[in-house]
């Protein structure tokens, strides 16, 4: 007689009853660490709303989720004034801490008084640039915040009402940025701010040039710096130093259809250098 | 005796079913080596307005060639007409239904908005290696400078300095298409005039021939498009010698940002004599078209050209396909004719011969920033623009292609312009959307029987003032807007670098993050403190 062996799965699997019980009552109670750096990488390529999920809502006192949930709210759109004025607590709160987190929580909660307010509030955010300065000088964001300053002093703060003495109070900022590639973006904005303030060209032309040693200046800028140098040089008859930009260009830039224009220019110099020499053009 | 059962029989039904599962599966794997169930397909779209006879096709033989080689990924072409393709993308950006990759021009009014809010930058990308231009003459080089002007414009406008949103397909020039059998019988030559003065001699041969054999032939085909290309062009041309002295941040250019603050500071006016003597040159070229020009599109002067009412078009290369191809007599492009020092209207103020084309590459192509499939979509665009897509898509679209070292085909050479022109930028009848919008509407003054350069230049001083104005305020507030995400990237950024303090490329991107957020923030409040500085109209 066959013999149909009797099928009872139930018993081995009765003892894992008390394992799936726990684990779905874990589940229940606490979430997942939110992956932060996944979050955080959403944040950089403008998806916020995926990085809010992520980070998800539970009431955290991890400082890294508050903050990276903070900061997402300020692209989270729409983006109200009200979410705004929340994002900024959040900041203020956690940039009472001692640590790295703290100082880039008092960063943004300049930048949201300065950029993301429909009102901005300059002059709070200046206070709160030149407070973040005064506690860790030597941290990035503080050293970031220093060329926000200059940027407000230069053209959004009321006072000084005297264009050089806002140029001044702004370069004297110059000495506390010690991060290469800020110096250079400070250099470069004051550069730019003396030519719409109408300055002496020496004083531009020194604030491009500083700019220009440090070199790596991103985009059109690098290239227009090199164009500025060269011919604010020319207008300023330092010729030799004109001549050097201008021939950098043509090296460096040869496919810009501004290089029939350079080439011209340094046919100007040739002209003014041999007339300087009492010879003919 | 107890017949022992084999361990095979005594094993529960659950696992004995479970284990055959198992090698079921094993086979397939080993055997079949494709999913059971069909691979979802990636459906990637493209849309452009460039519709003419020629991209197309290009971008058609293009995308079979990368089907072939991704069979998981279809790509479809969407193509939309010019005239509704603004409110369309627009439209289709807000709803969320855009396609992943759109042509965009930064010139395009009343949309400089878009940029920011819905394309992706492609920077990072543009600064390795197209991996699809292995074994060409442009391997190892990296993606931005395999375009022959290395993105310029791209660069140029970006809506955030440092930052590169889109990469380019063509490259052409401004040229006057003649229907040189018609060009033969009127004159009995197929040459065309260089000099600015004998144009207009030949424009009044034409229109005596036309009248003496009871034909309407104009001299040149009519459309408001066609006018803009010449004002475009023209007015940077003749305005060159002055735009320069307006140059004040030194770099021999001006842009229409620039032109704008200058006007609110007075430093130039329509009325004045240069801007006189130049509309006065665009005045003589309007009225070659015939009348009521102002009311047709490109399409109807391209349509009356080839039904023979009219020697000349003047467009773009980018016509040169469609003209080359439908037109039933043989065409030819010519050079623009190029008033000289010695004329008498303009030349006191001539800073010598301007450019007519150049290097600078076009038909831009942006990446959705919602995209569903960035790799994918990214990978597209590195195809579309490598060697072999260049040469492919030249050969169907007789389009030139905008990279570098791929040989152009004869018959097309003639598109290209050598590089013996002045460019000074500044586009004074396109300045800003209200600007531009301002100068068409009141242009009539000078096209209308009886009108003249005075009336026009009276009225656009009357009211440019507050167009100039609301341009620059667009500006700024455009501006503004790309700074509050950009604070949330560098943010972001910040934050990997604390827990990847060794990462090299991390650190470069935060640098450059930051880098073109300072100038942005930069030229934003110089641009408020500009505004604040100057008297409201």
């Amino acid at each position: 007689m066959l013999t149909v062996p009797r099928v009872t799965p139930l018993p081995y699997l009765r003892c894992l009853y008390p394992l799936i019980l726990l684990l779905s009552a874990l589940s229940g109670r606490a979430a997942p660490a939110p992956d932060l750096p996944t979050a955080w990488n959403d944040i950089a390529d403008s998806k916020a709303k995926l990085a809010l999920v992520k980070l998800g809502r539970a009431d955290t006192s991890d400082r890294a989720v508050q903050l990276a949930r903070a900061t997402a709210s300020l692209d989270d759109q729409p983006v109200s004034d009200g979410d705004l004025r929340r994002a900024e607590a959040t900041f203020a709160q956690l940039a009472q801490g001692h640590d790295e987190l703290a100082e880039q929580a008092a960063y943004l909660q300049a930048r949201v008084w300065q950029i993301h307010l429909a009102q901005p509030d300059y002059a709070r955010a200046a206070e709160l640039y030149r407070a973040l300065a005064e506690r860790n000088p030597r941290s990035h964001w503080a050293q970031l915040g220093l060329v926000k300053l200059a940027l407000v002093q230069l053209y959004a703060l009321p006072d000084p009402a005297d264009p050089a003495a806002r140029l001044a109070g702004a370069a004297a900022l110059l000495s506390r940025v010690t991060e290469p590639t800020l110096q250079r973006d400070l250099q470069l904005q004051l550069g730019q701010a003396g030519i719409f303030y109408k300055q002496p060209l020496p004083s531009i032309i020194a604030h491009l040039v500083a700019a220009d040693r440090i070199g790596g200046t991103p985009g059109a800028a690098g290239e227009d710096l090199i164009l500025q140098i060269g011919e604010l040089s020319l207008r300023a008859g330092d010729y030799a130093t004109s001549r050097a930009y201008f021939e950098r260009y043509l090296r460096d830039y040869e496919v810009n259809p501004r290089c029939f224009t350079v080439k011209e220019k340094l046919q100007q110099i040739a002209a003014h250098e041999a007339a300087a020499k009492g010879g003919r053009p | 005796m107890k017949k022992r059962r084999s361990w095979w029989r005594r094993l529960p039904l659950g696992l004995q079913l479970l284990a055959v599962g198992y090698i079921a599966c094993l086979a397939w794997v080993f055997t079949y080596g494709t999913p059971v169930l069909p691979q979802k397909k990636i459906t990637l779209r493209i849309a452009h307005w460039q519709i003419e006879k020629g991209p197309p096709d290009g971008i058609d033989e293009v995308i079979k060639r990368y089907e072939k080689l991704h069979p998981e990924v279809k790509v479809e072409q969407v193509l939309v007409p010019g005239g509704i393709y603004r409110l369309w993308l627009r439209t289709m950006l807000s709803g969320g239904e855009a396609p992943d990759i759109v042509e965009f021009g930064a010139w395009l009014e009343n949309v400089t908005d878009i940029p920011l809010r819905y394309f992706e930058p492609l920077t990072e990308p543009l600064l390795e290696p197209n991996p699809y231009n292995q074994g060409t003459p442009l391997e190892g080089v990296t993606w931005l400078k395999t375009f022959e002007d290395e993105l310029l414009e791209q660069r140029s406008n970006s809506p955030e300095p440092g930052q590169y949103y889109s990469v380019t397909m063509s490259r052409g020039s401004w040229r006057m298409f003649a229907n040189t059998d018609l060009l033969k019988e009127i004159t009995g030559s197929d040459q065309v005039p260089t000099r600015f003065d004998d144009f207009l001699k030949l424009c009044a041969q034409v229109k005596a021939y036309g009248q003496a054999h009871g034909k309407s032939i104009m001299p040149l085909a009519g459309a408001k498009d066609n006018a803009t290309f010449f004002a475009f062009l023209y007015m940077q041309g003749l305005m060159a010698k002055y735009t320069f002295t307006m140059d004040r941040d030194g770099v021999l250019a001006v842009d229409n940002r620039q032109l704008s603050s200058a006007y609110l500071e007075g430093r130039w006016r329509w009325q004045q004599p240069e801007l006189q003597a130049s509309l006065t040159i665009l005045g003589q070229l309007f009225a070659q078209m015939k009348p009521g020009f102002l009311q047709l599109t490109r399409d109807d002067a391209v349509q009356e050209f080839m039904r023979g009412d009219a020697l000349f078009v003047f467009t773009g290369t980018f016509d040169g396909t469609t003209l080359r191809r439908l037109a039933p007599f043989h065409v030819e492009a010519y050079r623009l004719p190029q008033p000289t020092k010695d004329d008498p209207v303009i030349g006191k103020y001539l800073a010598g011969h301007f450019v007519d084309g150049d290097n600078t590459t076009g038909f831009s192509l942006y990446l959705n920033k919602a995209t569903k499939h960035p790799k994918e979509a990214v990978d597209f665009l590195r195809f579309l623009t490598s060697y072999e897509s260049g040469r492919s898509f030249m050969a169907k679209s007789g389009w030139i292609t905008a990279l570098r070292k791929v040989p152009i085909p004869p018959e097309i050479v003639s598109d290209l312009s050598p590089a013996d022109g002045i460019v000074a930028g500044a586009c004074y009848c396109n300045a800003g959307s209200e600007a531009t919008r301002l100068f068409w509407n009141e242009v009539y003054r000078m096209t209308r029987p009886h009108g003249s350069v005075e009336d026009l230049t009276k009225a656009l001083d009357e009211k440019m003032p507050k167009a100039m104005r609301m341009d620059l305020e667009t500006e700024e507030h455009n501006q503004r807007l790309t700074l509050a995400p950009r604070d949330v990237g560098i943010a972001a950024v910040g934050a990997l670098a604390r827990e990847k303090a060794d990462d090299a490329a991390l650190r470069l991107r935060r640098e450059r993050l930051e880098s073109a957020q300072n100038q942005s923030e930069g030229l934003t409040l110089y641009l408020g403190q500009q505004l604040r500085s100057v008297p409201r109209p």
